[in-house]
């Protein structure tokens, strides 16, 4: 267990998880049905919603989820768990591609809605490819906490719970991907004139 | 190199995502937004992804056939046999370099022997080395399967799971059931990673184990509910029907027999049955209003109001939808037509 961190939370999916432990089928196609849109979606957003390999990722994500249970001690949350192994997956699998033509086509082109502006739609869409090829740069830990705080969302306390470490080191590894961030908005002028615009 | 501020707090960011901060913190928050460049960025970026990538009809269809790769034997087999052939290999490699080590010392011993006539070679620290490193290699054990892949937590303790077990389950558990094989994309590029998908699920269960036969053979909730979904997935459509039918016969109040309304209902509709589709549906948001299932469940609905041609309350149902699941494509497209009682 990593210095620093909170005792073992609260988990609605305990039973589940200690169900799959056993081995027993049907807790862990239920932990795993449960898990499966949140960690799609962490999925999607880091590769791109319409990337072709999406299926093939969150296929690598519950299958690392099983063997990583094991393991599991409960430190976080089973939501968040899942969360960093879908995120950790991804990144793997991105990385794994950056070569390859499907990892630099237009993989967020979401249908536009009728609904949405499409000039918003673009540049969001755009500052998302931003964020999503800094994370192929970035040194592996930064770009884990980038995605969980950003894409997944998650607080400081509980990135820290998932990847068992002290909350100052997410801090500090989100401090320099900020930093990072931010020289690559400079280098890109699409980007920087996007930051001039916001709010 | 700009350093960032440290008023710039993440966590506050964090929880403005999720509404939970107060008013005042909320003013605080914004004030600061007008005035930081790095944090006006990241709230812009996480606005972004938080947009993005909202679940889509099928997604249930796909994590379904994940999850049947994930419990199959042969996938995770896959993936042991690989770890067992890496250090198979380094084993060999290792007994190979002992091998070699100990024929260089068996010549090193030999009287005139072509590589005693090196001084070097022939010294006893040089022997004693290359024999310390010889052991060393042969009682190195072989690397334990690569397993920095997901966040591993090594137990440092003697109590391997703490989890309370006491807390209850919310909403309905859902069994997935089988499913088919997922068709390759024409052209796709095979992904030699992955374990190859297969169509019939074999059973995880340890021989020894209690649960000696697959859920698909037994008489229970959950042998019912699989039998019934092998028989849809398999296209016995009226075979499935009836399975789901004697599962919610036999079984009323297990979460089997809810989930298997939804499947009951597509099942009808697609049969043409409209209006005992609505009244599986229905049933199903009866029981669980905010099950796993309850999107497909209002978007069958829907479908069936409008098949019954009830349009306004069909339109009043995906507007259920639009508010509901705002990041619903469904939502997203009824929203847009400002439907009142068209289907997206």
């Amino acid at each position: 267990m990593g210095a620093g961190c909170a005792p073992r939370v609260a988990d609605d999916l305990a039973a589940l998880v200690v169900g799959a432990r056993r081995g027993e089928r049907d807790a862990t196609a239920t932990l795993l049905t449960t898990l499966g849109p949140s960690m799609l979606q962490m999925v999607r957003r880091v590769l791109g919603a319409n990337h072709a390999d999406v299926e093939d990722v969150l296929q690598e994500s519950l299958l690392a989820l099983v063997r990583a249970l094991p393991t599991f001690r409960g430190d976080c949350s089973t939501r968040h768990f899942g969360c960093r192994v879908a995120t950790l997956t991804s990144l793997k699998a991105r990385r794994r591609r950056l070569g390859e033509v499907a990892i630099l086509a237009p993989a967020d082109g979401e249908a536009a809605f009728e609904a949405v502006d499409e000039q918003d739609w673009a540049l969001s869409s755009c500052r998302r490819q931003v964020l999503r090829r800094l994370l192929d740069e970035l040194p592996a830990e930064q770009a884990e906490a980038l995605t969980l705080h950003y894409l997944g969302g998650l607080t400081v306390e509980e990135s820290a719970r998932a990847a068992s470490v002290p909350a100052e080191t997410v801090r500090s590894r989100l401090r320099l991907a900020k930093v990072a961030l931010r020289e690559r908005a400079a280098l890109d002028p699409s980007m920087s004139e996007l930051l001039e615009d916001s709010l | 190199m700009k350093s960032i501020p440290v008023s710039c707090s993440d966590e506050r960011a964090a929880l403005a995502r999720r509404g939970t901060l107060t008013a005042s913190e909320w003013q605080d928050f914004a004030t600061h937004l007008t005035t930081c460049i790095d944090c006006r960025m990241a709230w812009r970026l996480a606005a972004d992804f938080d947009q993005s990538a909202p679940a889509r009809a099928g997604d249930e269809r796909m994590i379904a056939r994940a999850v049947n790769l994930a419990l199959t034997p042969a996938a995770r087999k896959r993936g042991t046999m690989v770890r067992i052939a890496i250090a198979a290999a380094v084993t060999l490699v290792a007994a190979g370099v002992a091998s070699g080590a100990m024929v260089l010392r068996a010549r090193f011993a030999e009287p005139g022997g072509g590589l005693a006539m090196n001084e070097n070679a022939a010294h006893p620290r040089s022997r004693g080395v290359g024999g310390l490193r010889a052991a060393s290699v042969v009682s190195t054990p072989a690397p334990v399967a690569p397993a920095a892949e997901f966040p591993a937590q090594v137990s440092d303790d003697s109590v391997p799971y703490a989890i309370p077990l006491a807390v209850p389950l919310t909403g309905p558990t859902v069994v997935p059931a089988p499913e088919p094989a997922r068709v390759s994309r024409p052209g796709a590029k095979p992904n030699a990673r992955l374990p190859q998908r297969v169509a019939s699920v074999e059973p995880v269960v340890d021989p020894a184990s209690p649960l000696l036969s697959p859920p698909s053979q037994r008489d229970d909730a959950p042998g019912l509910f699989a039998q019934a979904m092998v028989e849809r997935q398999e296209g016995r459509s009226q075979l499935a029907t009836a399975g789901f039918r004697a599962l919610q016969r036999r079984y009323p109040d297990s979460q089997e027999a809810t989930v298997s309304l939804v499947s009951l209902g597509d099942l009808l509709f697609g049969a043409g049955n409209r209006a005992e589709a609505l009244l599986a549906f229905e049933a199903y948001l009866v029981r669980a209003p905010s099950g796993t299932l309850a999107h497909e469940a209002l978007v069958g609905k829907a479908r069936a109001l409008e098949a019954l041609g009830r349009t306004t309350e069909a339109g009043s149902t995906w507007r259920t939808v639009a508010h509901q699941f705002p990041h619903s494509p469904y939502a997203q497209r009824a929203l847009g037509a400002g439907i009142g009682g068209t289907s997206p």
